[in-house]
């Protein structure tokens, strides 16, 4: 080799190293592309569960006092409003959790904005109705002078709710707002009845040490819904409540779960080997762990079990499943004829009369229920069911059920008859939960991982659906589908937040690269105009919507 | 007979006037403050077993700085932290406050003895 091209070859190969290693220290080029994010592999609201969101909201934020759509024909004595309340935001919770983790506005808003419904007058003074008691059940001799602390003692029917929407809210959103004095506070300024003004204050601490102590002070049997009065189902919001609170806060609540389980069975309350259960025990008046006394067991999910189930699978798993389908799965397969064939709408209760809606709330908790085991047949029967009987519509982007009375049933078993606790939320949860969605909202708790991730905001709620909003951790991408609201807008906006400003985002719309979103480079391509770095920190996006419009923004490893 | 008819009618516009008196006391800028005159903390089974918590109530309503409104706690600081009848429970030891708004006696309660609850006592002339 002659030295010429000695020097030739030496030059070309440090000319190549040189160049290599200026390659690497340049972040446009050096860093590994993004990896692919495939949009349909990813959970998505379709657009009548979009609607059953809306609608759900949109009870949420209605003026305090005005209940419209709420009204039952099931006049419960505390009335059922707390229930829908309750129910509502536990499906919207699922619905953030499930679906659309990476954008929270809209369902935290509406879940506290349901929280806040809770505390008005008109769902807790009703409680002083209740706390007089009676001869109705033989447990007084006449009614008692009652009381008007909605928490202090028994009304597991409202104080459950509480815990459980106040401990879910905290753990989604990392914020201890619920833990502040006086966060649940209840103000009696009743003029016609009363002994003057007065206020009641707890905190979401306060309503979880209550309702624990009540469990152990029955002998775990349960805290009561009206006195002396302990329901099954009525134990299973506080329950799965304190499996939030111990995530949230550290503590050992939810110890006392598999307590209550075996005295249920030991006392024969439960029993576990038929699944029959006692739906409500009578207690003494002045101790709850005295004379208890169980009405007949029944099948865990005939009437009113599902109420139950639906919660306490997230922490008894195995048997509530089991409990749902039966020996043989015979007590489902009963269920599911009796809710299908009419024969729930031809079985009033007498004693309550006029209860038709009763038997409506349980068909909606029978779907949901089987919903949360995973029973798609079921789910998928009744869903039809209800399409074809129900006369759902839809309302200013909102899709539901509304209220019918009518519970004549025809020959061919079909009854249009639907409570509102049914057609607002039951089915609504029973649509967006498409198995073990509470087993996961309470088992796949957030933490501060999550509270860091990127998510969007500032989403205009009229004129934009949310449809998709995920972060994905191992492809480091975080994907958002919009699709048009119930108003027409050509271009909205929305804002990303907590992406890494050390990092360089790809940004696709739909499978399209428009950009590249790079904090520390000057020059960026950020989609002419589309995207705009903030002195926050923040993006914001503009974009047009006659159509579902999905980004990907994808951070280079 | 007609000074019968004269005094039932004086009689009558006072008493119709006698709200509207503290109302008007109100609007007019005068201030009508709150004076606590019995607070009382008893058992509900044993009426006898007293705890007079009148010093108590007084010094929270003194945190008020002579509000037209105060919220006085009612529960185990009004007896020192000490459970009148232990083992009686919620329902079992009940508050009863009076007070005057200007002349006019009022009374809060009687309310279970609760640490979650505060009574309201009011001289803002709403009290009807």
């Amino acid at each position: 080799m002659s030295s010429a091209k000695s020097v030739l070859i030496c030059a070309f190969v440090l000319a190549s190293a040189v160049l290599s290693s200026e390659a690497c220290a340049s972040p446009s080029s050096s860093s590994t592309p993004p990896m692919a994010v495939n949009p349909s592999e990813y959970p998505k609201l379709t657009r009548m569960e979009l609607g059953h969101i809306r609608h759900l909201v949109k009870l949420a934020h209605q003026l305090p006092g005005d209940w419209s759509g709420y009204g039952s024909q099931w006049l419960l004595t505390e009335r059922t409003q707390q229930f829908q309340i309750a129910f509502g935001a536990m499906t919207l919770a699922l619905a953030q959790h499930e679906y659309t983790p990476a954008y929270r506005e809209l369902y935290r808003g509406a879940i506290e904005a349901y929280i806040d419904r809770l505390q008005h007058p008109d769902i807790w003074e009703r409680w002083f109705f209740s706390s007089r008691s009676g001869t109705r059940g033989g447990i007084l001799n006449d009614m008692q002078a009652g009381w008007t602390d909605p928490i202090a003692k028994d009304n597991i029917m409202l104080k459950a709710y509480l815990l459980q929407l106040g401990a879910a809210d905290e753990m989604l959103y990392g914020d201890h707002k619920y833990d502040e004095p006086g966060a649940f506070t209840f103000y009696h300024r009743g003029q016609g009845m009363g002994n003057g003004l007065i206020k009641f204050r707890y905190t979401l601490e306060d309503v979880a040490k209550n309702i624990h102590q009540e469990v152990v002070d029955s002998g775990y049997v349960g805290s009561s819904c009206e006195p002396a009065r302990i329901f099954w189902v009525c134990q299973a919001p506080s329950s799965v409540g304190f499996l939030h609170f111990d995530q949230v806060h550290g503590t050992h609540y939810a110890d006392v779960l598999p307590k209550m389980k075996d005295a249920w069975v030991k006392k024969g309350f439960i029993d576990a080997k038929t699944y029959r259960y006692a739906e409500v025990i009578f207690t003494a008046w002045e101790d709850r762990a005295a004379n208890q006394r169980p009405v007949e067991l029944t099948p865990m999910d005939q009437d009113i079990g599902g109420w139950a189930g639906i919660y306490n699978h997230a922490w008894d798993k195995e048997f509530v499943e089991a409990a749902y389908y039966g020996v043989g799965g015979h007590d489902r397969d009963v269920a599911l004829n009796y809710f299908l064939s009419g024969e729930y709408a031809k079985a009033p209760r007498a004693a309550d009369n006029p209860i038709h809606a009763y038997d409506s709330v349980a068909w909606g908790l029978f779907i949901a229920y089987a919903a949360e085991v995973g029973d798609r047949e079921a789910v998928n029967k009744l869903l039809a069911y209800a399409q074809r009987n129900f006369n759902p519509v839809w309302e200013n982007g909102e899709y539901y059920y509304p209220r019918s009375d009518d519970f004549s049933v025809d020959a061919d078993g079909n009854s249009h008859g639907v409570d509102p606790w049914t057609g607002n939320v039951l089915i609504a949860m029973a649509g967006l939960n498409k198995g073990g969605g509470f087993y996961n909202l309470y088992n796949q708790a957030w933490g501060e991982e999550q509270y860091r991730q990127p998510y969007i905001s500032d989403v205009d709620a009229l004129s934009t659906n949310v449809s998709q909003a995920f972060y994905d951790k191992r492809k480091d991408a975080l994907l958002v589908t919009l699709e048009p609201g119930p108003i027409a807008a050509k271009k909205v906006q929305f804002t990303v937040r907590q992406l890494d400003p050390t990092k360089i985002y790809t940004v696709t719309k739909n499978s399209k690269v428009v950009g590249r979103l790079d904090r520390k480079a000057q020059g960026n391509d950020e989609g002419h105009g589309s995207m705009k770095w903030r002195e926050d920190g923040t993006v914001l996006v503009t974009t047009t919507i006659g159509n579902p419009q999905t980004f990907v923004f994808s951070a280079s490893r | 007979m007609r000074s019968y008819d004269s005094v039932l009618i004086a009689l009558s516009v006072c008493l119709l006037l006698t709200p509207l008196s503290a109302q008007a006391q109100e609007v007019s800028g005068e201030k009508v403050s709150i004076e606590i005159t019995s607070c009382v903390v008893y058992s509900v089974k044993h009426p006898a077993n007293t705890y007079d918590c009148i010093a108590e109530a007084k010094k929270a309503l003194g945190t008020c700085n002579e509000a037209q409104s105060c919220e006085i706690p009612i529960g185990y600081n009004l007896t020192s932290g000490k459970d009148l009848d232990p083992g009686s429970g919620f329902l079992g030891k009940q508050v009863k406050i009076t007070y005057k708004c200007g002349t006019d006696s009022m009374q809060g309660g009687p309310y279970q003895q609760d640490d979650h609850a505060s009574l309201v006592l009011d001289c803002s002339g709403m009290w009807w």
